[in-house]
């Protein structure tokens, strides 16, 4: 099958005044349509920046993508013009974020923002985008959806409102969802329900998803593929139970251990040690040898590469790269 | 809403009570007297001077003048000038239209310098435009307004001799109709830009910083993210979180214009409240003094009012009831 969208050697640097940020430093990954993807991470590590990317809505300045593809059904994005961009956001490209009290605009009402999206994109009038807008609504399991349409989003929980951002997301049947940390902010409970809500409309309505998140839970969830991501790079690419029953590079290990569990009674959950480390700073070699249990004499001088093993899952470690080998 | 308006204005009426009082207060502390000027005549004697004061009710304690005073208020007599003598509300009315006009027209040049330079400052932050908008907004907050009306008086009715040098409407000439709409912009265009351009300043920097605000919030990326036009996302989305604060402000400044405006109606001798007031003051025309300054009081609470019921409507989160 061909591929929806293939993200190729992609990097968006910020240029601060401290100096260059490779908030995503060549990052490639690709994905088939109605294929759920997840990309996982630290904060910090470029999740978000990568997702905003592909819609090209990353803050310019100081953001800027300066290499890379992303081809979204054959065409590039860096290459196309913001009106191109225009037709493609919200319709093709949707996009869900990780602030649902802040992401609706506190001034107008739910329904005139969803609608909006509607009338932009479908054609329809003012009375059938309304329809629509309520059937979305209904569908994303807002009660009182007609009275709810008219409401500002003051008036809506934290759950509710990200279900209206949902809503509004797939009301131009997209071809593609980012949901960026769609559950974070919200409460055990509700997250639950956002889940099955997100499991239950790709099903139905069959829209590939990228998940971004550091919520293993989700991922595990939700995806049939995942790519772990470290300090702007993808360290690690593998299906989701291959990484979950045998994790390949040291972080996804360290960041399988310090999963909480309901089976262990541990008073303190396993860490990795040390931070993400400074942008403007990164250590030589792999990025992660700091805080690599691993770490070997190699790993301080050279980065490795993200090879394909025979199993063809991809890991980014001097660990799996065999001597003489190496390109 | 029509019961939160009903319940402000009646709110009003203590505010009132207190800032007569205080208005008084300090009209009857400030030192002389409508009297002071005919001392100065050799031939008036002590005698007449009691008769005078006997005359103006300046004998009472001001105890008993502010009521006598108030008494009057409320039946809608607001007293006789010493100075002009002529009523009170006469002379106010007289200078009622030159005031507003000046005061919206001002206000409206200020809004409509003001708020697309503004956004488009904080929209294109650090460019040209950005600098050169800074500059401007500098130059219109720290310029005295009296230096600056007399710089454009001498550039353009002067030098120039587009526009005339003083005054409301040409003396003499009685227009009607069109004429006289054309005669009165005429002899206000200068005074309007100097008042407008003065006000545009800090209300240009306060659209600038709101906005600049508002175009980081997570609502204007996901704006962007349905495929929104740029200058919808702006002039829809944003503005309209932006202009909540800049709307406070706009209630400020509708009193101070009735009464800002003094330097520059003194400068192009308008017809106006200033003037009046000004020189009720230089005579100690306590009638006079208390009439202006209620009048303005009053312009005050409903600028208030109006900002807080513009608020409203703005922004759905306040509720007025």
């Amino acid at each position: 099958m061909e591929n929806l969208l293939e993200v190729k050697d992609l990097k968006t640097y910020f240029y601060t005044e401290d100096g260059v940020v490779p908030a995503v430093d060549g990052v490639d990954f690709e994905l088939k349509p109605g294929q759920t993807l997840g990309i996982v991470g630290e904060s910090g590590c470029g999740k978000s920046v990568t997702s905003l990317s592909i819609l090209r809505l990353v803050p310019n300045p100081p953001g800027r993508i300066v290499e890379g593809e992303i081809l979204f059904e054959g065409k590039d994005l860096v290459q196309a013009t913001e009106s191109e961009m225009q037709h493609i956001r919200g319709n093709d490209i949707a996009m869900i974020f990780q602030e649902p009290m802040t992401s609706l605009n506190p001034v107008f009402t739910i329904g005139k923002q969803i609608m909006e999206a509607i009338m932009l994109h479908q054609n329809l009038d003012k009375n059938a985008a309304r329809e629509k807008c309520i059937e979305m609504l209904k569908l994303v399991g807002i009660p009182r959806a007609e009275q709810a349409i008219d409401e500002y989003p003051h008036q809506f929980s934290g759950g509710m409102r990200q279900r209206a951002m949902i809503a509004m997301a797939l009301s131009c049947n997209p071809k593609l969802l980012i949901a960026d940390e769609p559950t974070t902010a919200l409460d055990v409970t509700i997250q639950a329900q956002i889940i099955e809500l997100m499991k239950d409309l790709k099903d139905k309505l069959n829209t590939a998803i990228i998940l971004i998140t550091h919520d293993l839970g989700v991922v595990a969830e939700m995806c049939e593929h995942v790519i772990v991501m470290y300090a702007g790079k993808v360290v690690e690419e593998a299906d989701i139970l291959e990484l979950y029953t045998d994790p390949k590079h040291p972080y996804t290990v360290g960041l399988m251990k310090s999963k909480p569990s309901l089976d262990d009674n541990r008073d303190r959950l396993e860490v990795i040690p040390g931070a993400v480390p400074n942008p403007l700073d990164m250590p030589e070699g792999c990025t992660f040898h700091p805080r690599c249990p691993h770490a070997m004499d190699i790993c301080r001088e050279k980065q490795p590469h993200l090879i394909n093993n025979e199993e063809g899952r991809k890991v980014r470690c001097w660990l799996y790269e065999k001597e003489g080998e190496v390109k | 809403m029509g019961k939160y308006i009903l319940r402000r204005l009646l709110q009003q009426i203590p505010i009132m009570l207190g800032v007569s009082i205080l208005v008084f207060s300090i009209i009857q502390l400030a030192p002389g007297d409508p009297l002071a000027s005919y001392m100065q005549n050799p031939n008036m004697t002590i005698a007449q001077m009691e008769a005078l004061k006997e005359a103006y009710g300046l004998n009472a304690s001001p105890v008993q003048q502010y009521f006598s005073y108030m008494k009057n208020a409320l039946k809608g007599e607001f007293g006789y000038s010493i100075q002009l003598k002529q009523p009170v509300s006469k002379l106010i009315a007289e200078r009622l239209g030159a005031t507003f006009f000046i005061a919206f027209g001002s206000l409206l040049i200020s809004i409509l310098i003001a708020i697309p330079v503004g956004v488009i400052s904080a929209t294109k932050q650090y460019s040209f435009i950005d600098y050169a908008g800074t500059i401007f907004a500098l130059a219109g907050i720290s310029i005295p307004i009296f230096f600056f009306a007399i710089l454009m008086k001498k550039w353009f009715a002067i030098d120039l001799r587009w526009f005339p040098l003083s005054g409301f409407v040409s003396p003499g000439k009685n227009y009607v109709g069109i004429n006289m709409i054309k005669d009165i912009l005429n002899h206000s265009f200068l005074p309007l830009i100097v008042l407008g351009l003065a006000g545009a300043g800090s209300l240009m920097r306060y659209t600038r910083s709101s906005m600049l605000e508002v175009i980081r919030q997570d609502y204007v990326r996901t704006a962007r993210a349905k495929g929104l036009k740029e200058r919808v996302v702006i002039y829809k989305h944003a503005l309209r979180n932006a202009l909540i604060p800049v709307i406070t402000l706009l209630g400020f400044t509708l009193p101070g214009l009735f009464s800002g405006a003094i330097t520059t109606e003194i400068m192009f001798s308008l017809p106006g409240m200033g003037r009046l007031q000004y020189n009720a003051v230089l005579h100690r025309d306590y009638p006079i003094m208390m009439g202006t300054n209620l009048f303005l009081a009053i312009f005050t609470l409903i600028g208030n009012l109006l900002a807080d019921i513009s608020y409203a409507a703005v922004d759905p989160r306040i509720r007025l009831d």
